[in-house]
């Protein structure tokens, strides 16, 4: 587990952060954990082309089970995304078994997304949300550009619709990811059991 | 160890206990084996590890290293510091390495390459993710190329490489001058056993469970970013997140994953007064010149350097006199540092500094009494520099923080003190060649059709707002393409080359070229340039509202390099000439393995032409998109400069090829905008010759039309 605080190494920190210079822009009031619609609120519906052409929808989905729902800022383009998406791939079967199902969404045309999915072997959903309407919908178009695409964002999808948990993994390593992301599927699935009759 | 406790103490304590039973840091250092018993060629087994090392106390550090995994290689050791590998190459002698990535494929930082640092080499073993996919895990790739310039060079991985080589993926190569015995004879350069290399690095890893990265504790009110260790990539994601294209600004990642290590590695290993003794411990004679191969290979960390005695009665010779380093040795013996023309270096004369990826070959003269200790010592930098360490807050660095340790033993008196001017290859036959001066120069060829970039001969290093976006990036001329990072073993990225970025610049095969990098920001940069070498010309400090620009520097030695620092607010002005060289074959024996430019056989030439990237070499700036690329299209002028020899006195004379009939005209121009016509001729099958005895030292640029 890397969660471990080093005070030594935390006062080095504070003390250094002052003076450093790439300096990105002051901090703004929103954070990306902020990003997005809130947890609770209803998920806005969609129906999307996957890779294959294969219309997608929300409801559809959460028939079959909870859904983990990864804004992808561009799967043609975005080294940092495929390496995130991939890393899904590689441990699909872990996911799932938690009893949800990952899609993928992103601006870029079906073309585009297929080329990535056929070369990396990407077999899960990858939405192409060209006009980026369900972006915007979801709250998770980025401002800082007009191309249109997506901020980094996970949201976990109960089968009630409803928004249970929004996720923004930064480990590369793919046992804490997948934990991450098991942990929050189980609870939203939790949800639908402890509301049966 | 108490940084404050006086060192010489402690050193004294140390040498009555133990002696000077320490390592020697050149022992630390692993040769690369050799798998070829063919003459002239050095054939390796390299493969991408990630395993744990010893470090200090702490024997779980999970480091990533590069192994030689030959028959013939010597058994991994983890237990003295990260294991870093040496490879010894001559010019001309053909290399060839086969790589695997062995990293485990559980990891978001699975893929690898080799970037041989510095070496003119055929572009599709660059090592980039613009000229051959990544290697992702069990996948091999075999690099051939022949090192046509001496140097001190180094290597590491070019995809997403900023958690690799701060977990220590990198290593050493050293190509000698050929002159370099009689050099040796004549008592100029001691003998290989008085020269000692050192990897100099930084790192920095969680003490409980070896995990290297940095420590984020994020105290922005209303975050919920965990307070947490993370890898320099995982970083730089979080960079991407809060500060890049995002609509906040969360600075914090992104100057953590700037920053350099807390932990100085002297060829993969802590230096220390403790443990077993001394380390890096060197016994030298009193009174003789000892050479020094210096590398940084931090991700950012400038290392200042200079010498220190042991206490000021025992005083010598401090200075560090730089003989070479990234393009081989100098015609003659440099102090750098100080105030050089009207350009204040903010460190000393004497003094070496570094910043990420930049070498330096050096003598010292270390002078004492028997059992005297002189070090190499550390220190911080002022502004513009930001990256030399951590003493700003504590507990960083002490001042003099330790590098290397040279204990005297006995005399010598056949070595003459260093001086500054001393010739090395001056009036040889390998001395350095002039760019600077009486060449005639090409300008950045047009934008191919249906292409992007610029003939602009200025790329500027900028940390503003990109056109677009709201919050800062790093940049080359306000475009951020971070894309240039990394691709993911797929070819994808190849097939962006009529996307490449709008800062592409262009230029041909056989060109000599002068452009310019200006710094924009307020801070040091270290330029890195793939494929050729660059001759320094001038610094500039660039135009303000309230002043124009103003020629601080202009470079009266000629040297080749491949990393510059450009300090902020200045612009550094270059040479590069684009010569061609011998095309191989690169190969994969893998499935599907990586997808090569098409090579349908090796070649004595077209090696140069192909995409180079250039960029800031801290590598979160990389990631972030202060990188872009010179695209070397092949030679299709029918115009050839030959040879190009400055006659003594200023004026010029060189030879070229133009088709056989067509009329030609050399003009000449001092300022680049108006020109005048010095010859007219028609050309001959044989070539052309032309000659400007006239000893004008204003005429600096010609140009042939056709």
């Amino acid at each position: 587990m890397k969660k471990l605080l080093n005070p030594y190494s935390t006062l080095c920190l504070l003390a250094v952060t002052a003076m450093l210079f790439i300096g990105p822009g002051p901090a703004g009031a929103a954070q990306t954990e902020e990003a997005g619609l809130p947890i609770g609120q209803k998920a806005p519906a969609f129906q999307l082309p996957d890779q294959n052409g294969a219309e997608v929808s929300l409801a559809g989905l959460l028939k079959q089970g909870p859904v983990v729902l990864v804004f992808i800022r561009s799967a043609d383009w975005c080294p940092a995304c495929k390496l995130r998406a991939m890393q899904f791939q590689r441990n699909l079967k872990a996911i799932e078994a938690s009893g949800g199902h990952i899609v993928g969404i992103s601006f870029d045309s079906t073309a585009a997304i297929k080329k990535f999915a056929d070369r990396q072997k990407i077999t899960f959903p990858l939405l192409s949300d060209a006009d980026s309407k369900t972006i915007g919908a979801y709250g998770m178009r980025n401002q800082d550009t007009a191309d249109g695409s997506a901020v980094h964002g996970i949201f976990v999808i109960d089968q009630k619709a409803t928004i249970r948990a929004k996720l923004f993994p930064v480990s590369h390593e793919d046992s804490e990811v997948v934990a991450e992301l098991t942990n929050a599927l189980k609870a939203a699935r939790n949800v639908k059991e402890e509301t049966k009759p | 160890m108490n940084p404050t406790q006086p060192l010489n103490k402690i050193l004294a304590i140390t040498l009555l206990t133990i002696g000077v039973s320490a390592l020697s840091a050149n022992a630390m250092l692993i040769p690369m084996s050799n798998l070829s018993s063919v003459s002239n060629t050095f054939e390796c087994s390299v493969t991408a590890l990630r395993t744990n090392v010893t470090i200090g106390t702490n024997d779980n550090v999970q480091a990533m290293i590069y192994a030689d995994t030959g028959p013939n290689a010597a058994p991994l050791v983890t237990t003295n510091g990260i294991p870093i590998l040496v490879i010894n190459l001559k010019v001309g002698e053909m290399f060839i390495c086969h790589f695997t990535n062995g990293l485990p494929a559980s990891s978001m930082d699975n893929l690898a390459t080799i970037h041989w640092h510095g070496i003119e080499l055929d572009n599709d073993s660059d090592g980039t993710a613009a000229t051959q996919d990544a290697i992702t895990p069990g996948e091999n790739y075999t690099y051939r190329f022949i090192p046509s310039r001496p140097g001190l060079y180094w290597f590491h991985n070019h995809i997403n490489p900023g958690s690799s080589t701060f977990a220590g993926m990198y290593g050493l190569i050293i190509v000698p001058n050929n002159i370099e015995p009689s050099l040796i004879a004549s008592n100029t350069l001691p003998a290989a056993d008085y020269t000692y290399s050192l990897g100099l690095s930084d790192i920095e890893f969680n003490p409980t469970n070896g995990f290297v990265g940095k420590f984020l504790q994020d105290t922005n009110a209303g975050n919920t970013t965990p307070t947490n260790w993370y890898s320099i990539n995982e970083l730089g994601d979080l960079c991407h997140k809060f500060a890049i294209g995002d609509p906040s600004g969360n600075t914090l990642a992104c100057n953590v994953a700037t920053l350099p290590g807390t932990t100085v590695l002297v060829n993969g290993a802590t230096p220390t007064t403790n443990l077993a003794g001394l380390y890096p411990l060197y016994v030298v004679p009193s009174g003789q010149r000892v050479r020094l191969h210096l590398l940084n290979e931090a991700s950012s960390r400038d290392f200042r350097l200079s010498l220190l005695y042991p206490d000021p009665v025992r005083t010598g010779d401090r200075n560090l006199y730089r003989i070479g380093g990234q393009g081989g040795l100098l015609n003659n013996i440099r102090l750098e540092g100080g105030i050089q023309g009207a350009w204040d270096t903010k460190y000393n004369l004497g003094e070496i500094v570094m910043g990420s990826g930049q070498r330096a070959d050096v003598l010292i003269y270390p002078t004492g009494t028997n059992g005297d200790i002189i070090q190499l010592v550390g220190n911080n930098l002022p502004a513009p520099f930001n990256l030399s360490g951590t003493a700003t807050g504590s507990p960083g660095f002490p001042t003099n923080y330790p590098v290397a340790y040279f204990q005297i033993s006995g005399s010598v008196t056949n070595y003459s003190q260093p001086t500054n001017g001393e010739p090395i290859l001056a009036n040889t036959v390998e001395y350095v060649q002039n760019l600077k001066t009486n060449t005639v120069l090409n300008t950045l060829a047009p934008v191919p059709t249906g292409w992007v970039g610029t003939t602009n001969p200025t790329m500027v290093l900028q940390t503003g707002t990109p056109p677009g976006y709201s919050n800062n990036s790093p940049s080359i001329n306000g475009f951020p393409y971070g894309q240039l990072d990394a691709n993911m073993g797929d070819g994808e990225f190849i097939a962006h080359i009529p996307t490449n970025p709008p800062t592409a610049r262009y230029a041909h095969v056989g060109d000599l070229l002068e452009l310019s990098v200006s710094n924009s920001s307020g801070a040091v940069h270290p330029y890195h340039l793939h494929g050729f070498s660059m001759q320094p010309v001038r610094i500039i400090k660039n135009a303000t509202t309230n002043s124009p620009a103003t020629t601080l520097y202009n470079f009266d030695y000629n040297e080749f390099i491949d990393t510059m620092e450009v300090y902020g607010g200045q612009t550094y002005v270059f040479r590069t000439r684009l010569e061609d060289r011998p095309k191989l074959c690169d190969e994969t024996t893998s499935t599907p393995g990586p997808i090569l430019a098409p090579c349908t056989g090796d070649s004595s030439s077209g090696g140069l032409a192909g995409r180079w990237i250039y960029h800031c070499h801290i590598f979160l700036h990389v990631g972030l998109g202060m990188i872009s690329e010179i695209d070397v299209l092949p030679e299709t002028t029918p115009v050839k400069i030959l040879n190009v020899a400055p006659l003594s006195g200023g004026g010029i004379q060189f030879t070229f090829d133009v088709p056989a009939g067509t009329n030609y005209s050399i003009e000449a121009s001092a300022n680049l905008t108006s020109w005048q016509t010095n010859a007219t001729g028609v050309g001959q099958v044989g070539g052309e010759s032309y000659t400007n005895a006239a000893g004008s030292n204003t005429v600096q640029f010609y140009r042939i039309k056709l």
